[in-house]
């Protein structure tokens, strides 16, 4: 795919998006751990790390190809629709079930259906991975 | 323009389903009541017997000098200042392991169902009540109590056994099921912990905490000195009159009360012991408000 000004300004917009999340998730923790009384949980401190780590950077990441592609005029793979939509609910499943782990944590308590996040988040993230194998195997017309 | 319209509409109900998923489950864990079966597995209560080394209580020695006395049940109350803290402590002699009861909040083996520490220890007549395991906010753990196996998961905490001859003793859930623990004679059991002292010697490293909980806080505690003499032990914290205890500052005053098993109960704002209906500590159940938390559970001498 040939990149454009549009694409690439779409994919910035994707980045700071997941990045304005990072920020809102750390400081809400910081938040919630300060009127904690001391009592703290990793799953709330580190819940920010989750779209940090699988949304703003990859998503930094392709931006930075995509400007190369288009400084280059070459191309870059296109990230599909759902592929975008099952990443990004992936991410969300998966802070919010940090979060409200952290919360239980600090609370003392345990419920297990914060199972459910994990489960649901980690499905979105293989479902977005295998979406990408196939859109890449059908546009080297492999499969 | 169609796509990204598509796009968004499976946003908002990706989004308004996460939401509704959390709201259901915060209910779930903090407001809805359920009330469950116990397994009912029932002890014979005619191993009430005291253990060979028990202390058989001297009740005309312990009435000089003791707050409550009746023959069967002996307690006197102590208050000390320890690492800038206040803390009670209830010395409890008993003919029998059998008046050192239970009770849940509302009668009732449940989730979400509390009621303070005062208003339990009312309603079941205790001359002396602290704070339990608050066994309703796991979902894993033994509950055997007066007894009864209420539940029989184990979970990952050390478990305190109180037995009917009167002995306790703190144990692995890995290596008993909780009709075991029955069968061995076991009356009481908690699960919250850490052990604090086991055969006389402290338990916990100073690095030791509830979770990940701030060094100092509020905490109950429960103590063997010999079988059937025990003493229940709570400490102010989170004020500025009482900076509270770390779990190694506990266990080391537990030691100098000369016990042989100490146990660590729920503390924080839970930390309550009531005495002949009066509230004797300065619970922080409201953040740093003195008031008093509802629990599932007390432990009681009644």
């Amino acid at each position: 795919m040939y990149i454009s000004d549009e694409k690439l300004y779409e994919q910035l917009k994707i980045s700071v998006r997941y990045l304005l999340a990072a920020i809102f998730t750390a400081f809400f923790g910081a938040v919630y751990e300060h009127f904690g009384r001391g009592v703290w949980s990793a799953y709330m401190v580190y819940a920010f790390a989750v779209p940090l780590v699988l949304g703003a950077l990859p998503s930094m990441l392709h931006a930075v190809h995509m400007l190369g592609a288009l400084m280059h005029e070459g191309k870059a793979a296109e990230i599909s629709t759902f592929t975008r939509f099952a990443w990004g609910t992936g991410i969300a499943a998966l802070t919010a079930g940090s979060i409200f782990k952290g919360v239980l944590d600090i609370y003392g308590t345990t419920n297990s259906l914060t199972a459910v996040y994990p489960a649901i988040g980690g499905s979105m993230l293989a479902a977005a991975a295998v979406s990408v194998l196939l859109n890449r195997c059908r546009a080297e017309e492999t499969c | 323009m169609k796509k990204n319209r598509k796009l968004r509409r499976a946003w908002q109900v990706f989004g308004a389903s996460l939401l509704a998923f959390t709201v259901f489950i915060s209910l779930d864990t903090f407001v809805l009541t359920r009330s469950y079966q116990s397994s009912a597995v029932n002890m014979n209560t005619s191993v009430f017997e005291p253990a060979e080394t028990s202390e058989s209580v001297n009740s005309a020695d312990a009435a000089s000098s003791a707050d409550y006395s009746d023959g069967n049940i002996t307690v006197t109350m102590s208050e000390y200042e320890y690492e800038n803290t206040a803390v009670y402590v209830a010395d409890v002699q008993l003919s029998s392991a059998e008046y050192l009861k239970t009770a849940f909040a509302k009668n009732t083996y449940g989730k979400n169902v509390t009621e303070t520490t005062s208003s339990m220890a009312e309603n079941n007549n205790a001359v002396l009540a602290i704070n339990g395991d608050y066994y309703g906010v796991q979902e894993r753990g033994y509950v055997i109590r007066n007894g009864v196996v209420y539940r029989d998961k184990a979970g990952t905490y050390e478990v305190l056994c109180i037995f009917a001859d009167g002995s306790m003793k703190v144990v692995d859930p890995a290596d008993y099921t909780a009709q075991e623990l029955v069968e061995l004679g076991v009356w009481q059991a908690f699960s919250f912990g850490p052990g604090l002292v086991e055969e006389g010697s402290v338990a916990v490293s100073e690095n030791d905490e509830v979770g990940r909980a701030k060094a100092s806080n509020p905490r109950t505690a429960i103590g063997m000195i010999s079988p059937l003499h025990y003493v229940f032990v709570v400490s102010d914290g989170r004020t500025g009159e009482s900076e509270g205890l770390s779990l190694y500052q506990l266990a080391q005053f537990m030691r100098e009360l000369g016990v042989q098993t100490a146990y660590n109960l729920d503390g924080g704002g839970s930390s309550t012991m009531v005495f002949m209906g009066q509230l004797i500590n300065n619970p922080t159940g409201s953040g740093n408000k003195i008031k008093e938390r509802a629990v599932s559970d007390i432990v009681y001498i009644g």
